[in-house]
């Protein structure tokens, strides 16, 4: 790209056209004065929390190279998740408990054949939750959830999406997601009752509403959600941002409920229209909280952004919708969100993201040791050259 | 010989992890520990056909944190965020960083079982493996000692333990080639870093040398020293106050062979009349024994100067200073040019400290009127040439004095010993001897005929051995000869150099004829450069200033740039040793005599 495209009238023309657009969106947005009343009203305050005994909180997060190496039609996608667990602790604030295990890594061969593919996906699918996809399926609640009811467990495993191999973005995705599933998995399974479990994210199933299709991590999650509610352990996934239209005034709201500047130790449940009788999300706006998901808002510290929390609603009706719980749960998530390192976000989950994720050097590495083990086995390093470097592209 | 795995095992558990790495340097992210510049660490590697092990210096460390912020923002979260903590995990995040440099590699030849050293011209593998060497773990210094035996080496001089960190390895030993005595030996310290403790070392190295290869059927070659002790501290060492005793000690435990054989006729010089034990004497030399180029060489002397005194030495020889002082120069004074008398006036005064009570260690000649030729130095010169350790107690003399002494036996050697390779036959290296002293009797020159006639007389009789028999010896059969030259910018700077010195023909030939100078000073800067390049072997200890420090890895002959930081944080008695007999410098702890001395067992 040439570095004088700033300068071009045409492309200034344009940038200023969208603005409008953009600003015009914003001024139409509802701004309902009773919406926004609902909105102070539900808004409630909890403590700064300094001290904490017996807290269990844990994070986990995915990532990858996708792919790690391209050659032919085939791909080579490497996916790596992490899972953390930590104790409260007087000395340390945290400390963090040896629960046994390993970070998960992962590596996919996915040719241009249909077979192939499916089939190595979802092996690689079983090598990282640790489970096969019908004992995942079978165990999930997600066909109770979603439409058209339940069916057998072979149309469901039919119904699964595969990419394909080249379409690096939707693979991505999946493994990435699935493999943090499965370490939050793992986690839950290990972490003493009480415990919370935090992913990275949201509790958006995007096949929900289809009859046939779905996505394997979408059961995960589920499955994730049900072993938690067995063990007695508390699962949400954190986001970082609310991704709620900015006619929803949040900050506002706050400010207006605590007399503040910018308040903070606030959260909110995001109402919805069935649970409720309202909400403050425009019907063609996006779908918060998710389907099967319970969901708040929340505000730690005045110098992080304000946050979502997704819930288990099925937790949530039967054993986290109490006051007291409620609390519980944001005073352990302020707890865990003053470490000196990402002060105002739960450290267990920056623990297990900064485990997880590759350095630029690993990924080099990374994909020196696939193709050295791919010579190794006979294929040919030819093969792997970079076309793109090769013809100036990178 | 150890395998590569037996090595790892012997280096106990995983230090960190190769992260970034160049044929010279190195990055290695490690966990949180305890660690120091100069750690030492092993990198096992199966990259070529046989297994390598790399050798690897830290010059730089830094705290990290695994991938998360900058240490920038986290101190700031905890200066300003109130009831914030730092949460404990179970290792991995708080990181040490550590840079240094790749000393070689160490290659395990699978036919002849053994690891040889190379530099480092080859990479180690992505993400090695990476151990460090502890101190405490007397295996890990067992795999060192394997690995780096050639740069070790299993021969000559013990002078310290190589350092890894602040500590020392007990288990691996440092040894200077006894060659390097012959090949000149620059010792660089600020005042207190330990320079007398080294040579003390140095000297007790030489007599076990001797002590270990005499003997029949033994060829190496023997080695002498000559030191000046200013301090007079070489012979008792610290004996005085309950420490160990010095040559004076070692010797004692001789046996009475050992003695003629090793020691006598003396090791310990000294201005003083009253001598405490045998083999010591009253260091003595004569005006008969000094040339114009020996003061030349320790004195300020303008052209003109030399010029005179070298004609009056041309004219009357060993008699010149007499002449002189005695304001006798003759009127039978050959042809030649006349001087002024300010020039003549000037060299009289610079003599001035030769003249009779002036002076401790010279002594008259004039056989004319009865003072005849009164002179150790022949004894010295064949003591040198019998492999000795000479001490010498020089508090009672004048700086001019020292300095002076150490030049007339320096060049005398040099003379004789040139004189030794020009001879074929016993009749004519007697020849030989009076021409290298400047006695040619056809031309009517006396030069220094009474040393000469001296030196002869013990070739005669075999205390100057340079005859076996009939067979006039080789020089490769005697022993190599040091001379230590302390305090060395007073004789060896560039001014000084500039006229002639006669430590500019022996620091240029002087390995050739097996005689090595060691240049003590306190700075490198005040040495003179066409000196400091002929210094095969330096050893480097905690210098005063940048300024000698940069001096110091300028004239280095290996490359010891990377060490620029570590010359810094030297303590008392930790040196390096770079040498162009080895192909990597090597940090070492020199140990305290004090110690050395108790646990030898001696």
């Amino acid at each position: 790209m040439r570095f004088d495209l700033h300068l071009r009238q045409n492309v200034r023309q344009r940038l200023a056209d969208m603005s409008s657009q953009m600003a015009l969106w914003d001024a139409g947005a509802s701004h309902s004065t009773e919406l926004y009343s609902r909105l102070v009203d539900a808004i409630q305050p909890f403590s700064h929390t300094t001290v904490a005994s017996d807290l269990f909180v844990g994070g986990a997060d995915g990532t990858g190279d996708f792919p790690v190496v391209a050659y032919g039609d085939s791909f080579v996608y490497a996916t790596v998740a992490a899972a953390t667990l930590y104790e409260s602790d007087p000395v340390h604030g945290l400390r963090e408990v040896d629960t046994g295990l390993n970070p998960l890594v992962e590596f996919t061969w996915l040719s241009g054949s249909a077979q192939q593919r499916t089939a190595s996906l979802l092996d690689s699918f079983e090598r990282l939750a640790g489970h096969s996809v019908d004992e995942v399926i079978l165990g999930s609640d997600y066909p109770e959830i979603r439409s058209g009811g339940r069916v057998d467990v072979g149309t469901v495993r039919a119904g699964l999406i595969v990419p394909p191999a080249h379409d690096a973005g939707n693979v991505g995705v999946q493994l990435r997601t699935t493999a943090e599933l499965a370490a939050a998995l793992r986690l839950i399974e290990t972490a003493p009752p009480g415990a919370f479990v935090f992913t990275d994210g949201t509790m958006t199933l995007p096949f929900v509403h289809r009859n046939r299709q779905s996505l394997f991590f979408e059961h995960l999650r589920r499955y994730c959600c049900v072993r938690a509610r067995e063990r007695g352990v508390t699962f949400a996934a954190l986001s970082k941002s609310h991704g709620l239209p900015s006619g929803v005034r949040l900050d506002e709201a706050a400010r207006d409920k605590f007399g503040q500047s910018v308040p903070e130790h606030w959260f909110l449940r995001m109402p919805e229209a069935d649970r409720d009788g309202w909400s403050p999300v425009p019907p063609d706006g996006p779908r918060v909280p998710p389907v099967g998901a319970v969901t708040y808002l929340f505000r730690l510290h005045r110098t992080t952004p304000v946050m979502r929390l997704d819930l288990d609603a099925h937790h949530w009706e039967v054993a986290g919708k109490s006051p007291e719980t409620v609390r519980r749960l944001f005073e352990a998530l302020d707890y865990a969100g003053h470490d000196q390192r990402c002060f105002g976000y739960p450290y267990p989950i920056k623990a297990a993201h900064d485990r997880a994720s590759l350095s630029q050097p690993e990924r080099v590495a990374l994909k020196k040791l696939v193709v050295d083990a791919a010579i190794g086995a006979g294929l040919k390093r030819s093969l792997f050259r970079d076309a793109s470097q090769a013809t100036g592209h990178a | 010989m150890a395998t590569l795995g037996e090595l790892v095992q012997a280096l106990g558990p995983r230090f960190g992890v190769l992260a970034e790495s160049s044929t010279s340097q190195l990055t290695v992210v490690a966990r949180n520990g305890d660690v120091a510049i100069g750690d030492l660490f092993l990198l096992p590697c199966r990259r070529g056909p046989n297994p390598r092990m790399y050798v690897f210096r830290t010059t730089e460390y830094a705290n990290i944190l695994n991938r998360s912020m900058e240490m920038g923002d986290v101190a700031r979260n905890k200066l300003t965020m109130p009831d914030s903590y730092f949460a404990e995990d179970l290792a991995e995040e708080q990181l040490v960083e550590l840079r240094g440099m790749v000393l070689g590699y160490a290659e395990h030849d699978a036919i002849s079982d053994s690891w040889s050293f190379n530099r480092p011209r080859r990479l180690p593998q992505h993400l090695t493996d990476v151990y460090r060497v502890e101190p405490s773990r007397p295996e890990a210094g067992e795999a060192v000692r394997e690995l780096l035996r050639t740069q070790l080496g299993d021969r000559g001089l013990v002078i310290g333990h190589l350092l890894a960190g602040e500590r020392p390895l007990m288990s691996v030993p440092v040894r200077l080639p006894v060659q390097a005595l012959s090949h000149h030996i620059g010792v660089f310290g600020r005042t207190g870093c330990g320079k007398s403790n080294l040579i003390m070392v140095l000297l007790d190295g030489v007599l076990r040398h001797n002590r270990e290869t005499h003997g029949p059927g033994r060829s190496d070659r023997k080695a002498s020293i000559f030191a000046i002790d200013p301090h007079d501290e070489f012979r008792t060492w610290h004996a005085s106050a309950g420490g160990a005793d010095g040559i004076r000690g070692i010797v004692n435990s001789y046996s009475d062979q050992e003695l003629t054989d090793l020691v006598a006729p003396f090791y310990y010089l000294t201005g003083r009349d009253m001598l405490e034990g045998p083999l010591e004497a009253r260091v003595r030399i004569s005006r008969a024994d000094v040339t114009p180029d020996d003061l030349a060489s320790i004195l300020d002397f303008s052209e003109q100067q030399i010029a005179f005194s070298r004609q009056l030495f041309a004219e009357h020889g060993e008699r010149w200073i007499g002449r002189l002082l005695a304001g006798d120069l003759g009127n039978d004074r050959e042809a030649g040019p006349e001087y002024l008398p300010g020039t003549i006036a000037a060299v009289e005064r610079r003599l001035g400290f030769l003249t009779h009570g002036n002076t401790r260690l010279v002594s008259r000649f004039d056989p004319e009127i009865g003072l005849q030729y009164e002179s150790l130095l022949p004894d010295i010169l064949c003591a040198l040439e019998c492999g000795r350790v000479l001490v010498v107690d020089t508090t009672l003399l004048g700086e001019l004095e020292q300095f002076l002494l150490n030049t007339i036996v320096a060049r005398a050697l040099f003379a004789l010993r040139r004189a030794l390779r020009l001879a074929d036959t016993p009749q004519r290296l007697r020849d030989e001897i009076f021409v290298a002293f400047g006695t040619d009797d056809p031309n009517g020159r006396i030069g220094q005929r009474a040393l000469a006639e001296q030196l002869v007389a013990r070739l005669n009789d075999g205390r100057l051995p340079y005859l076996d028999d009939v067979r006039v010896k080789f020089l490769e059969e005697l022993p190599l000869v040091h001379i230590l030259v302390e305090e060395a910018p007073s004789v060896l700077n560039p001014a000084r150099m500039r006229f002639g010195s006669v430590f500019r023909d022996i620091s240029r030939q002087g390995r050739k004829f097996g005689i090595g100078l060691g240049v003590v000073s306190q700075q490198v800067t005040e040495i003179d450069a066409g000196v400091l390049t002929q210094l095969n072997t330096q050893l480097t200890m905690a210098l005063g200033n940048a300024d000698e420090r940069r001096e110091a890895v300028r004239s280095a002959s290996a490359d010891i740039g990377n060490f620029m930081q570590e010359l810094q944080v030297l303590d008392r008695g930790q040196l390096l040793l770079a040498t162009s007999l080895r192909d990597i410098a090597l940090p070492i702890q020199v140990p305290n005599f004090d110690f050395a001395e108790a646990n030898s067992g001696r």
